[in-house]
């Protein structure tokens, strides 16, 4: 457990020290003051426009860390064979990659929070209030991004190019989202193969909708209780768990020259 | 190897008999609720009024209610837009039913559609049309069913009952400042000038727009003007 530990915290100071943070702090000022200048054009509705694009930018952020972390990564480790370090210690290629998936969420969750603190600290410095279900999307991006770093590490497991990790990963984002669709077309008259495709579709990629309160906030009977987070929490590590399984297996098995 | 194939094994067999616990207490407290939940997770929203790239667009990213409050942004600015006015607004109720589809319970976009389509450029039946959905998305909201019944009113001519459900609207704090301007202006066709001084008075201090201002100056000149006029005539005793 402890070498776990400082795998990730080797991981987080690797990351800090390629000057993502850097990137993070430019992106989080251009996204507030963006946020900001849209929201003074939105006609009285400035609170609910600032929210909404803040927490668009806070996934927007995310992601961005997420792929650069990726992107750099992979070069050190693979390209520059950084990896042959970490692999000769004593320690499990499965300990290993969850210190790395430690570690990713690390400065994840670094970023996403201080974004998060960022708009709600200027909303109060306007005088506005953040309810209940700001916090709540918050929460519902920190879950993502679990499913989203383990992902992203898996890929990086299997893929045998930095261009082709980046890649997987952003598709994988793009059709997570889509998923909620694929439920709708499964209901419509389509050929049963099809539809086993879809369900194929459906099953393998992680249905990010679950975590995307921050479109469901306005929802007239929106309901968030101990039973719904336990099935989002539930979701998150089930996936994470699967994904993280199949990483360490590509990981395994993978031939280091 | 053979102690990391165990250790393996035991993962999954924490893991499922993790999921088994969970999945039952889940269905033993209250899993109506949760299904609602996820119901909501995988909605499907009307396509008719949104451009197929645009709903792909949202749909693939996941910024639904971001794109709608782009949508907004561009909406309120065309509304702005002098030009615009000139041609009465043709675009004005497909950018709203567009927002409408991509946020149904974005409520500013009802009310604010409502009272530009019905009260000031004549086209209540888009109006209705629009709070119609509204309402049906945000089946709660009183402020949207008490526009369209000010709308059937103004449709009907009876203003007293207008002034009724507009001042409703208003004073919950919902209604766009525009709602405003237009009680001030039935207040006019109404007589009580009084009453439409002071709204008038009150926009020309709160708004920040230059247009807004220039409007309520030239409105409280005429107002005052009648109001002189009244005063004139009820000396000369003509009513």
């Amino acid at each position: 457990m402890k070498s776990i530990f400082k795998i990730a915290k080797f991981t987080y100071r690797e990351l800090i020290r390629n000057h993502i943070a850097i990137v993070w702090v430019i992106f989080a000022i251009a996204i507030a003051a963006l946020d900001y200048l849209l929201s003074m054009l939105s006609y009285g509705y400035q609170k609910q426009v600032f929210i909404d694009l803040g927490l668009g930018g806070i996934e927007f952020a995310g992601v961005l860390t997420l792929l650069l972390s990726l992107a750099v990564t992979y070069v050190t480790e693979f390209d520059q064979r950084a990896i042959y370090l970490q692999i000769v210690k004593p320690l499990t290629k499965g300990e290993y990659l969850l210190g790395r998936i430690l570690g990713f969420i690390g400065i994840n969750w670094t970023i996403v929070l201080g974004m998060s603190f960022l708009i709600a600290g200027i909303l109060w410095f306007y005088g506005a209030s953040v309810n209940i279900m700001y916090w709540e999307a918050v929460i519902g991006l920190l879950l993502e991004m679990i499913i989203l770093n383990v992902v992203g590490l898996t890929f990086q497991m299997i893929g045998t190019s930095m261009a082709g990790v980046v890649l997987y990963t952003l598709f994988t984002i793009i059709l997570g989202h889509l998923l909620a669709n694929l439920k709708w077309l499964l209901h419509k008259h389509i050929s049963s193969f099809m539809k086993i495709i879809l369900n194929i579709f459906y099953y393998i990629f992680p249905n990010l909708e679950i975590f995307n309160i921050k479109d469901r906030m306005y929802l007239p009977h929106h309901v968030l209780s101990l039973v719904q987070w336990e099935s989002i929490l539930l979701y998150t590590f089930t996936y994470s768990f699967f994904a993280f399984l199949v990483g360490w297996i590509a990981f395994e098995k993978r031939e280091f020259k | 190897m053979l102690r990391s194939d165990v250790r393996k094994i035991f993962l999954i067999v924490l893991f499922f008999g993790l999921q088994g616990f969970l999945s039952n207490k889940n269905l033993k407290s209250d899993f109506n609720s949760n299904e609602y939940f996820f119901s909501t997770v995988n909605q499907h929203f009307s396509v008719k009024h949104v451009p197929s790239i645009l709903r792909a667009a949202a749909d693939l990213s996941g910024f639904r209610t971001i794109m709608a409050d782009f949508f907004w942004i561009e909406t309120v600015e065309y509304y702005g837009d002098f030009k615009n006015q000139k041609l009465l607004y043709p675009d004005l109720y497909q950018d709203c039913r567009v927002i409408a589809s991509l946020n149904p319970y974005f409520e500013i976009n009802y009310t604010f559609g409502g009272a530009a389509l019905a009260f000031e450029l004549g086209r209540s039946g888009q109006a209705i049309n629009l709070l119609k959905i509204g309402s049906y998305y945000n089946p709660k909201d009183v402020v949207l069913k008490y526009m369209m019944a000010a709308i059937v009113y103004q449709h009907l001519h009876q203003l007293n009952k207008v002034v009724a459900f507009l001042k409703y609207d208003i004073d919950s704090g919902k209604a766009p400042q525009r709602l405003i301007n237009i009680l001030a202006n039935t207040y006019i066709k109404l007589k009580k000038y009084s009453q439409a001084k002071h709204l008038w008075e009150v926009i020309l201090h709160k708004t920040h727009s230059v247009t807004e201002r220039e409007e309520a100056v030239r409105k409280l000149a005429a107002i005052y003007k009648l109001l002189n006029e009244k005063k004139y005539n009820r000396r000369a005793g003509i009513e």
